[in-house]
């Protein structure tokens, strides 16, 4: 006898949230990225931030209206949207001074760097612990989802480094780090799947989110997300190799990886499956009960 | 003091009459439904079993949707009833995302379609998060949720879960609720 009441799916945060993310993460990991790398250049370190601002800027049109974003600072409540809310803003407003003091030319940058290197981590996070926190949805509740959502933050914000850097000629470091973190991304996603195998024994809900991105509409996107990351290791790769060709294969390289990031962003939004309202084993027993108190034969 | 619904599904026929009622007394908008009635099918032709299951808010006593509020707009009350603060909530929808029940609606104008008009209460509602609220206001006067007083067949029963005298606190010894083992608590329980 088949039993069996479907997952439902969350229908509320689409695109516009992808988007988002996108921006904060790759944002904030590029700095974080650039920083570490030593990069000397002024205007590189504007970017990051521009970038996490722009996600805040698209969040903000998600809102039912937008000028209520100051509702969650007054009305702080700990919840990771709250936080996410809260790490924007003092993002943005270290940002405007460090773009001020470049501008005017005065004072020593660094200890703003300093500061804004330190938020850039509570920036990169937040996506991840917002999906986290959310206990219905086993997909986003696995730490390898966690995982591969900050590793494809962080391929993201490198790829747009390498990119900047040999703009800048600032040395190709950050192109190695990209390199090297795109293969460190293709291992985990291999194994991701494996690890959602082994839950969807488990958990309806992923089991459901597995059969949409292997064979539903989720498979594009995990194609996408996947060669994403596998054309533009190769496009690091030949640049590196063949050093005149760098400036058109790092920029390029950078703008698929970055649409691979996008992908898996949507990908596992919409894969946001809540368990079933009934589980198997209640079901049967509603159906037996149900037969029973009606009379109808065994 | 708790407030509590129990519903026989044995009694529920699947008329919808608690879904109109529903909606006529809270003014719900296009495709808003603040309580449903699901169509379940369990088995295979012709070992086939088909009931009705209706669900709304399950006021659960551990929300979800409270824990990811940023704002605190989601609270709880001391009767154990789960509500909204319209004026604090920022449309984040993050409580529709995390609410295990499919319980809540984010009022929109893009997801009525062209041409459909407002109702009365969608301008002050809209860019906001609304659900079911037990009609808290008809009960503390003392009267019953819109639904229960809807129901031809009394599939549904409401009270006080903590008075060992009402009817609720009966029928809940031999009631269940759903999702019962992932700790939300919910305050609707049912009978098969
Ligand atoms: S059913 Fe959903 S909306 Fe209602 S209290 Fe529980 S978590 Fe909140
Ligand atoms: S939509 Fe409103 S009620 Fe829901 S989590 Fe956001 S602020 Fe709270």
């Amino acid at each position: 006898m088949v039993m069996r009441m479907e997952p439902f799916r969350q229908q509320e945060f689409g695109w516009r949230v992808a988007l988002d993310f996108l921006l904060s993460g790759s944002g904030s990991s590029l700095f974080i990225v650039y920083f570490l790398a030593g990069g000397g250049v002024s205007a590189v370190y504007m970017v990051g931030p521009a970038l996490v601002l722009a996600g805040l800027a698209v969040l903000l049109s998600e809102l039912g209206r937008p000028s209520n974003f100051w509702r969650s600072i007054y009305n702080y409540r700990a919840s990771w949207m709250a936080r996410g809310a809260i790490f924007n803003l003092a993002y943005t407003l270290i940002w405007l001074a460090m773009v001020s003091l470049y501008a005017l030319r005065v004072g020593n940058y660094f200890p703003l760097y300093a500061v804004e290197f330190a938020f850039s981590f509570p920036v990169l996070i937040y996506p991840v612990m917002l999906l986290y926190e959310v206990k219905d949805i086993k997909l986003w509740r696995s730490w390898w989802t966690s995982a591969l959502t900050l590793l494809y933050a962080i391929s993201g914000g490198s790829s747009l480094g390498a990119a900047l850097s040999l703009l800048y000629r600032s040395g190709d470091q950050i192109v190695y780090a990209s390199a090297l973190i795109n293969v460190i991304l293709i291992v985990f996603l291999f194994v991701y799947i494996q690890e959602l195998r082994q839950k969807q024994r488990v958990y309806r809900s992923v089991e459901s989110a597995l059969r949409e991105m292997l064979y539903g509409g989720g498979r594009a996107l995990l194609q996408l997300s996947f060669s994403g990351a596998v054309v533009s290791l190769a496009m690091y790769v030949i640049a590196l190799a063949i050093q005149p060709v760098a400036l058109l294969a790092v920029p390029l390289g950078a703008a698929i990886d970055l649409a691979g990031v996008y992908s898996f962003r949507l990908m596992v939004l919409r894969l946001g499956f809540h368990e079933p309202l009934v589980s198997e084993r209640r079901l049967r027993e509603m159906a037996e009960g149900l037969r029973k108190r009606s009379g109808e034969p065994q | 003091m708790k407030y509590a619904m129990v519903i026989d599904l044995t009694k529920c026929v699947g008329c919808n009459a608690c879904t109109a009622a529903c909606k006529i007394d809270n003014s719900t908008g296009f495709g808003v439904k603040y309580g449903q009635v699901l169509e379940v099918e369990a088995g295979r032709f012709p070992d086939v079993t088909k009931f009705y299951l209706p669900i709304l808010c399950m006021h659960c006593e551990n929300p979800e949707c409270l824990k990811v509020c940023p704002t605190g707009a989601t609270f709880r009350t001391k009767e154990g009833v789960v509500l909204i603060d319209r004026d604090r909530c920022m449309g984040c929808r993050y409580c529709v995302v995390a609410c295990p029940y499919m319980a809540r609606y984010f009022y929109n104008d893009l997801k009525r379609p062209l041409g459909v008009p407002r109702m009365d209460l969608e301008d002050e509602r809209l860019g906001t998060v609304e659900k079911c609220d037990f009609c808290i206001d008809r009960v503390r006067e003392g009267d019953l949720p819109a639904c229960v007083k809807a129901c031809p067949y009394e599939a549904r029963t409401f009270g006080d879960a903590d008075d060992p005298n009402s009817r609720v606190h009966g029928l809940m010894a031999r009631a269940k609720p759903l999702k019962e083992d992932e700790g939300f608590n919910p305050s609707v329980y049912y009978i098969w």
